[in-house]
């Protein structure tokens, strides 16, 4: 039965990653910023690999320290090159983003060099299809907490990591409105601007170092932008709009994972797609249909 | 040599002391974007329970002012001190109402949202939202009459609309200082009327307001003191000091046709 030990655990994974990353989404997009998704998700790529140098090991918490550190840094440095550069924001973006995920690969060549292999498919394209769950021999081997401890690590990890941020969410969903929709009277409240661009910025690289994993550090940004983006095109209620961006990104990452796993085949393709490939797909295309159905039901209106 | 060399020459306060009565005392502010002054050494002191109105051409550092004083653009210079105290001492004292153009009304708010906003000090920090919370909030959107569009998503709101959700936003802060910007540019007339019948109350109970104003012709009917700037201080004082003609033409550069001048000192 494969069914439990490697569809499951990899759904479980795309669902956690599509939930953490859409969460986080919700306050890039309220704030109409969506690019800094894009440019984190890169900035993120020479973290990883030199988190791997140090420990050598292609999952380990030095690639999630080397991953938020290279977020900050890279956000720093879009701020600094704004500032110094003259530059508006898209473009000192799109000048460090490129210039540290060009370094990131360049890094990658120089280790596998050396002998260390890192395999870039996966930083790029996600390990959905690698995630395997070897305990379990019927469904109710699930529940059994002695199977636990052979979860891939992944989904721990992950599952922990969006309960954190979403726990820090719920504590702070009312300074999260205040300063994602007007941060000039947020500052005179005591919310400095430096306070807010850093929280935000590190919940979104907390968020995309760990769904990088699952859907790769590229598709991510699907997680992080086409579910919160469909919901502001069905919801005005805040509650509202990051429950439905949540509900959004799960459902995303199931029908995505079944339409690459399963529906492939039928499509003409000799056997399974990338799963990350195709939920990225998926959410792409729901984000495009509720644009076309929001236009139709606005005309009629 | 200036006053002011000699002054850190010999090592004294380059400021005179805060002025303790004063809600907002500003001494010497200087704004820069780049390397153009948008505000260049401002010396203002706000007069207790008085209508400021600040006044000067597109550009002149109207809006720039404000901002430096509260913090919100990195001012090269300058003291500014609210009620005898630093202005991040007193913040709990001040009410600000931005732009209307500065934020995103497709944001995902109802009007009472917006509006809960200003009693977020007084509700503290990570602390939940609790009814008599909103009831203060509503009731401050009832005295700019909008109680009816209290669930009404902000982007569904007419200007004039999105215009008294901000002031009531600033109401519920119940400061004792309110710096607004533009708050009457671009309403209706109902708006208008309101929003100074709103101004004239809190004058009435001890407060002081600084606003930013374009329409010359209605200062003297609405204001008691005003500011002129551009980009330097140009007249204040009681509107009818600041006001001249001769105010006037430095600060609007002589832009201003006679028959403007008339209504404005009539």
């Amino acid at each position: 039965m494969t069914f439990l030990q490697i569809d499951l655990p990899a759904m479980t994974l795309a669902i956690l990653a599509g939930l953490t990353a859409a969460l986080v989404g919700n306050l890039l997009i309220l704030r109409r910023q969506a690019l800094m998704g894009d440019a984190l998700s890169h900035m993120v790529l020479p973290g990883i690999v030199g988190g791997y140098v140090i420990s050598g090991h292609p999952k380990s918490w030095a690639i999630v320290g080397g991953a938020l550190l290279a977020g900050l840094l890279g956000a720093g440095l879009i701020s600094l090159i704004q500032r110094l550069g003259r530059l508006d924001a898209a473009t000192a973006m799109g000048v460090v983003l490129t210039t540290m995920f060009a370094a990131g690969v360049l890094l990658i060549e120089v280790i596998n060099i050396s002998g260390i292999h890192l395999d870039i498919e996966h930083a790029l394209y996600g390990s959905l299809e690698s995630v395997i769950w070897l305990y379990p021999v019927g469904w109710k081997d699930i529940f059994n907490p002695a199977g636990w401890a052979d979860l891939p690590r992944e989904i721990p990890f992950i599952a922990g990591t969006f309960f954190t941020l979403a726990t820090a969410f719920f504590i702070t969903a009312k300074e999260i409105r205040l300063v994602t929709f007007d941060p000039s009277f947020s500052a005179t409240l005591g919310i400095p601007f430096w306070l807010t661009e850093l929280l935000i910025n590190c919940a979104v690289a907390i968020a995309v170092v760990a769904a990088f994993d699952a859907v790769g550090s590229i598709l991510v940004i699907s997680m992080l932008i086409c579910p919160t983006a469909t919901a502001r095109l069905i919801t005005n209620r805040f509650n509202l709009q990051i429950g439905v961006s949540l509900f959004i990104a799960a459902f995303s990452a199931l029908l995505g994972y079944v339409f690459a796993v399963w529906g492939a085949p039928y499509l003409g393709s000799p056997g399974a797609v990338n799963a990350a490939g195709g939920i990225a797909c998926v959410a792409g295309t729901i984000l495009v249909s509720t644009s076309i159905l929001h236009v139709l039901l606005q005309k009629r209106a | 040599m200036s006053p002011e060399i000699r002054a850190l020459i010999q090592g004294e306060e380059l400021h005179a002391p805060l002025d303790k009565q004063s809600p907002l005392d500003v001494s010497g502010l200087t704004v820069a974007y780049r390397r153009t002054p948008a505000v260049w050494n401002v010396d203002f002191k706000a007069v207790p329970g008085s209508l400021t109105a600040i006044l000067g051409p597109n550009g002149a550092g109207k809006s720039s002012f404000l901002k430096g004083a509260l913090g919100l653009v990195p001012t090269l210079e300058g003291r500014i001190g609210a009620f005898g105290l630093p202005i991040n001492k007193s913040r709990r004292r001040i009410a600000y109402v931005p732009q209307r153009e500065s934020v995103d009304w497709e944001f995902p708010a109802t009007a009472l949202d917006v509006v809960t906003m200003g009693l977020y000090r007084s509700i503290g920090w990570f602390r939940p939202i609790r009814r008599y919370h909103k009831e203060a909030a509503l009731e401050a959107l009832a005295q700019l009459g909008m109680a009816d569009f209290a669930s009404r998503q902000i982007g569904q709101l007419s200007g004039g609309q999105q215009q008294r959700v901000f002031l009531a936003r600033a109401l519920a802060q119940d400061a004792d200082l309110y710096l607004m910007d533009e708050p009457l540019a671009g309403v209706d007339a109902a708006t208008e009327r309101t929003i100074v019948t709103l101004l004239r109350h809190l004058a009435s109970s001890g407060k002081t307001a600084l606003v930013v104003h374009h329409d010359l012709s209605t200062v003297k009917e609405y204001f008691d003191q005003a500011l002129l700037l551009n980009v330097r201080r140009i007249a204040s004082g009681s509107v009818d000091e600041a006001i001249t003609e001769d105010t006037l033409q430095r600060a609007y550069g002589g832009r201003l046709a006679a028959p403007q001048l008339r209504a404005v000192l009539s």
